[in-house]
């Protein structure tokens, strides 16, 4: 991710109000060529928007955006080399296929020849070369997907930009998509800006997440870390089921420091304090426990271990989902072997390793 | 209940079909009476009538000048009504609301006091009454039914649609030609034909606003007066038969283009 290229998209203090509501709020924003990164967030944190205003659909207040180096922020859409794929594929009804896909090559001014010919290669590759002279109306909804892919793909843009586009698509179409759309990114080594409300989409997908929210980046980190470090709640609660423990600083010793709560006292790295900036005692955390680290044995030395009633026990074949309740009224979530399990009632031990803690500063 | 939906509601759709319809019907049957005089029951049945009024001169010249209006009238509320469609489509809110009350205010007017004030208005710019006052009293009067019709494609249309051409290179006036205007076209055509219908069979606007040339439905008006003969019933059924197969074939135009694009909003059916 540190080649000495030139990034493909940088965003540089863009800010964009609408009245009094900041959409986008000082983002700065850095995608090195052939990278896939995704924009998550729920609706309304700005990710689409900023998406446009890279795209050159919305101006933006302040800041600037530079695509392949060149600064962009006063060019319009119709200059900028960036293609979108719409939520609604926006695909012409009035042309074919053919000349939708040929549309931005047209615009270009590519000779009719050369069009042709890039026209039948995208087809190729989106694996529609049959459906040429059909028209939007007369194609599935992953096949109009496709179609739209061709079509931005056609004047080989320095970046793509995704808003939404698998989101009318059923679940099984949908996850067929995913992978077809990473393919297509590893085969053409374009740049992805992708946006998206549904994480594990954007986990199975990305090189990088940029989990947003209320207009501006919260975190910008490969998958892996932003599941297992998030820097905040909202991460941390955003992508992935989380138990979240409320505990206080009782000691710091070096590397390592002790957190205690009504129910529980372990002694975790110092690493595993996620939010940026020191822990001191007396300071009040907050502990992430994924679900699947929640195991059921015997408490480890120094490690964190937690009991109680199991409430709710949901069996998933190879996995079983437990909810326990723990004397001080925590309800938590655990994700263990199946045979390892106690029934509904009875009393389940579980134990967690102290490194798999992601400790946040409330 | 059973009683109700089986004969008396049926029963009902047919007796106002019958008072739709009876009347054109015995009027395109007095068409074929063997007399000089309108009436019926008919006794002697003839095809004279429709084989001589077609060589009527008077008839045929104020059809030819209906015809002449109504495309002068349809030209000019699309060279009229097209742009203003576009501009009140990009407003929202109160004023988006205020310009189409203004656009649409001409068709709820009471037609003869448009008429006078238009007949008015011409004679303040110096203009003569005759086929141009008389289109342009037309157009007046179907400006706003086209820009309705267009802005209601407006309304379906996704925005992205534009936005998608502009990200694809094209510059406003491509955006407008290669993908805006094709995909208002079923609404433009629409309202064309609407237009031509409306300004052709209009009696009080030509009646006020036109000069020496009557149109066809002044010409009627004035034979009446002078009595009736069944070659008039003749040549006002033709009239019927071919507006009303215009207006059929524009009906289903319109529809079939709009059933294939309302499709354009992704589907979820996915095979």
């Amino acid at each position: 991710m540190t080649a000495p290229l030139q990034p493909a998209i940088e965003v540089r203090n863009v800010v964009k109000s609408f009245g009094s509501m900041r959409a986008i709020d000082d983002v700065s924003l850095s995608v090195a060529p052939g990278v896939f990164l995704t924009l998550l967030g729920p609706s309304g944190c700005g990710k689409s928007t900023l998406l446009r205003t890279i795209a050159g659909f919305i101006t933006s207040d302040s800041g600037s955006v530079l695509i392949g180096g060149r600064d962009v922020t006063s060019l319009p859409p119709n200059a900028r080399p960036v293609n979108m794929v719409f939520q609604d594929y926006a695909l012409f009804p009035h042309m074919t296929v053919r000349e939708n896909v040929g549309f931005g090559c047209e615009m270009q001014g590519l000779s009719r020849q050369a069009r042709e010919k890039r026209v039948d290669d995208l087809l190729n590759l989106v694996q529609l070369p049959q459906l040429g002279h059909r028209r939007p109306d007369e194609l599935s909804g992953g096949q109009r997907q496709r179609i739209a892919l061709a079509r931005a793909l056609a004047p080989d843009p320095v970046s793509l930009l995704l808003d939404e586009p698998l989101g009318a698509l059923d679940l099984k179409l949908r996850l067929e998509m995913q992978r077809e759309l990473k393919s297509l990114q590893r085969k053409t080594g374009k740049t992805f800006v992708f946006v998206t409300h549904d994480q594990e989409e954007a986990m199975s997908m990305s090189d990088l997440i940029a989990v947003m929210r209320d207009g501006h980046i919260e975190q910008l980190d490969r998958p892996e870390v932003i599941y297992s470090r998030p820097v905040s709640l909202y991460v941390g609660s955003f992508v992935g089921a989380a138990n979240l423990l409320e505990a206080t600083v009782d000691g710091v010793d070096g590397e390592q420091m002790r957190v205690v709560s009504r129910a529980f006292q372990a002694v975790l790295p110092r690493s595993s304090v996620t939010t940026p900036g020191d822990v001191t005692p007396g300071m009040a955390v907050t502990l992430l426990v994924r679900p699947e680290h929640l195991q059921a044995s015997t408490p480890a030395a120094g490690g964190l271990s937690l009991a109680g009633r199991v409430s709710e026990r949901t069996y998933l074949g190879n996995r079983v989902h437990v909810r326990f309740e723990t004397e001080d009224g925590r309800s938590l979530l655990a994700d263990a072997r199946a045979e390892d399990v106690a029934e509904v009632g009875e009393v389940f031990k579980a134990a967690l390793r102290p490194e798999s803690v992601a400790v946040l500063r409330s | 209940m059973r009683l109700l939906d089986r004969f008396a509601l049926p029963a009902y759709f047919w007796l106002f079909v019958a008072y739709l319809f009876l009347p054109l019907a015995i009027m395109a049957a007095v068409g074929f009476r063997d007399s000089n005089f309108v009436a019926f029951p008919i006794q002697a049945w003839t095809t004279r009538w429709y084989q001589t009024v077609i060589f009527e001169r008077d008839v045929m010249s104020s059809i030819w000048v209906s015809v002449k209006v109504a495309l002068g009238a349809t030209v000019m509320s699309l060279v009229i009504g097209i742009p203003m469609a576009f501009f009140v489509a990009r407003l929202r809110g109160f004023w988006r609301a205020v310009m189409i009350a203004i656009i649409v205010l001409p068709a709820f007017l009471p037609v003869v006091v448009a008429a006078i004030s238009m007949r008015m208005f011409i004679g303040v710019l110096g203009l003569q009454t005759g086929i141009p006052a008389v289109i342009f009293g037309h157009a007046v009067s179907t400006v706003p039914f086209v820009v309705v019709m267009i802005l209601t494609r407006f309304g379906s249309m996704s925005p992205n649609l534009a936005d998608a051409a502009r990200d694809l290179g094209a510059d406003e006036f491509i955006v407008a030609y290669r993908v805006t205007l094709p995909y208002l076209m079923p609404a433009i055509f629409g309202g064309a034909v609407f237009s031509m219908l409306l300004s052709f069979e209009d009696f009080v606007r030509s009646f006020f606003l036109g000069g020496f040339e009557p149109t066809f439905p002044v010409l009627l008006f004035a034979k009446l007066r002078f009595g009736f003969d069944p070659g008039l019933a003749a040549i006002s059924t033709m009239v019927l038969i071919v507006s009303v197969l215009v207006g059929l074939y524009a009906e289903r135009f319109i529809r079939r283009r709009k059933l294939n694009s309302s499709s354009d909003i992704p589907a979820l059916d996915n095979t």
